[in-house]
């Protein structure tokens, strides 16, 4: 009896073994044999998120119509935002960044960059029963004097706010950042009063408000004299590329020279392709 | 919190969200499978080693298996998940699962081969000392006298740490894959949550039910094993 049950419980181990095995080989199975990787960093719509599990937007639209152009295969992976700038300049993990990334004097240093896709502000996410002080339709750097502000960790936002505090509107106010996983754990953390104020591109804050009835968001800008004269937080996204790679480089830039050039009715199919990502998610 | 059941329900009767769970459900599982396998066996090798009578031949092994299992517990488990990510196995198209695996595993063994050694030694000296006096092999007495009295000691806290590794493997979703906390991750970010609270809520759902069929089975064995104890739970 004892001999049975020990046979039953090594069959049972190693068929629970050798499944797994095999579930594990078919998941590696779809993983190799791409001649470039590209890393991104999900969710981030309408440039990239997941549906059903496969990461699309209009980022993977760009490396698709590149794959396609010089006939060679992308294989996207999606990391942590901040280490990105890292892998695509050493080269050895990734050769391409495509995450909604802006060009900064910093980045350049390290990567190459294609020419700019798409121009975004930054908007600032607040607690709809706790609005800063509003100039009209906008806020200003002023008006979150003092405040808990947070933001994706190493995103231009993040950046952006540091600067103020260090050297900007937000000097010697007391103001603190707070680095945040992802804008939607921003968003969360708002809700949850850890932070008063969250800062986001244009597109990922209205995505997030557009879900949660407690937030609003409002674009950023820069005081100027008269409140005609404020003018917005803005930046230029592109796709960084190792810098050994100059004919990846000419490839991304062909195809984005191609994908930016306007139609009779004056769009783009970039605009083209945020608007259906948009569409999309906000069903 | 009336918004909250009802995300809840309607989570629950989406199979696109489901679907994706149970996917990362099945990555979460994979992992942590493996890695304890790996952890098991070379965590008894160097346990083995560790416990093993002192000579001249085994100062090195010994020195190794102590220098290892002390970077290990040393170090957090994300910080060595990222040196094998972007330092160790940073080459380009090496599957993300077998990495995963490989740094949990060692991760693994460390803490396994301390709940071994420590199962091990819970067996008094004596009996080793008796069973020599008696002329038996060392190997002999490992097999029938101190193994058998220490497994007992050793599958409560193994219990442990498979549980531990399970849950830990969390933290996978920070390089990118696609496990149980990133699919709640994802859900939380789409379409119509836009919340990260309910999905971790319902991942969180999935890691205490496998925890808990987890615990059943070692309390299965461990009552098992103890039948002939006194102190056994009836």
């Amino acid at each position: 009896m004892h001999k049975v049950r020990s046979i039953i419980y090594i069959a049972l181990f190693l068929l629970v073994t050798v499944g797994m095995g095999v579930s594990v080989w078919w998941s590696i199975d779809g993983e190799k044999g791409a001649d470039y990787v590209v890393e991104t960093n999900v969710p981030f719509a309408p440039f990239e998120f997941y549906e059903n599990r496969e990461i699309v937007g209009v980022d993977v639209d760009i490396v698709n119509q590149v794959a396609k152009k010089i006939k060679k295969t992308f294989q996207i992976k999606n990391v942590e935002f901040d280490v990105i700038i890292d892998n695509v300049e050493a080269g050895r993990i990734a050769d391409v960044g495509a995450a909604g990334l802006t060009i900064t004097p910093a980045r350049l240093e390290k990567v190459n960059f294609t020419i700019p896709y798409y121009d975004s502000v930054q908007y600032v996410i607040y607690n709809r029963e706790m609005p800063p002080s509003l100039r009209d339709d906008h806020v200003v750097w002023e008006a979150l004097a003092g405040a808990k502000i947070g933001s994706q960790i190493g995103s231009t936002g993040y950046l952006f706010v540091d600067d103020e505090i260090e050297a900007g509107a937000l000097v010697g106010t007391g103001t603190t950042l707070k680095g945040i996983d992802s804008h939607q754990l921003a968003a969360d953390a708002i809700m949850a009063h850890i932070i008063d104020y969250a800062v986001a591109d244009e597109l990922a804050a209205k995505f997030i408000v557009d879900k949660n009835p407690g937030l609003e968001a409002l674009p950023l800008y820069y005081a100027g004299p008269t409140r005609e004269e404020d003018y917005p937080v803005e930046e230029s996204y592109a796709i960084a590329v190792n810098k050994d790679r100059p004919e990846l480089l000419d490839a991304f830039n062909e195809v984005l020279t191609e994908m930016l050039t306007k139609n009779e009715q004056g769009e783009s199919e970039i605009d083209r392709l945020v608007l259906k990502y948009m569409g999309l998610v906000n069903e | 919190m009336n918004n909250f059941f009802e995300k809840i329900g309607e989570l629950f009767s989406t199979p696109e969200y489901i679907d994706s769970l149970l996917h990362g459900f099945l990555l979460t599982l994979q992992i942590s499978y493996f890695a304890l396998l790996i952890g098991i066996v070379l965590g008894t090798v160097i346990a083995l080693i560790d416990t093993a009578k002192p000579s001249k031949w085994l100062k090195i092994p010994k020195f190794i298996c102590r220098l290892y299992v002390g970077i290990i517990r040393g170090t957090p488990m994300a910080l060595q998940l990222f040196i094998m990510f972007f330092v160790i196995f940073a080459v380009k198209g090496f599957p993300s699962i077998i990495t995963a695996i490989i740094a949990f595993g060692m991760n693994s063994a460390a803490y396994t081969a301390e709940v071994i050694r420590g199962g091990i030694l819970s067996v008094d000296a004596g009996q080793t000392e008796a069973g020599l006096a008696l002329g038996l092999s060392r190997f002999t007495i490992f097999m029938k006298i101190v193994a058998p009295q220490a497994i007992k000691n050793i599958i409560p806290a193994l219990g442990n740490e498979i549980i531990t590794v399970i849950k830990e493997t969390a933290i996978v979703s920070m390089v990118g894959m696609y496990d149980l906390n990133m699919a709640a991750k994802d859900i939380g970010s789409g379409q119509n949550m836009a919340s990260y609270i309910v999905p971790m809520f319902v991942a969180a759902l999935f890691y205490l039910g496998t925890i808990y069929f987890i615990t059943f089975i070692v309390k299965r064995i461990e009552k098992n094993l103890r039948r002939s104890d006194l102190r056994a739970e009836k």
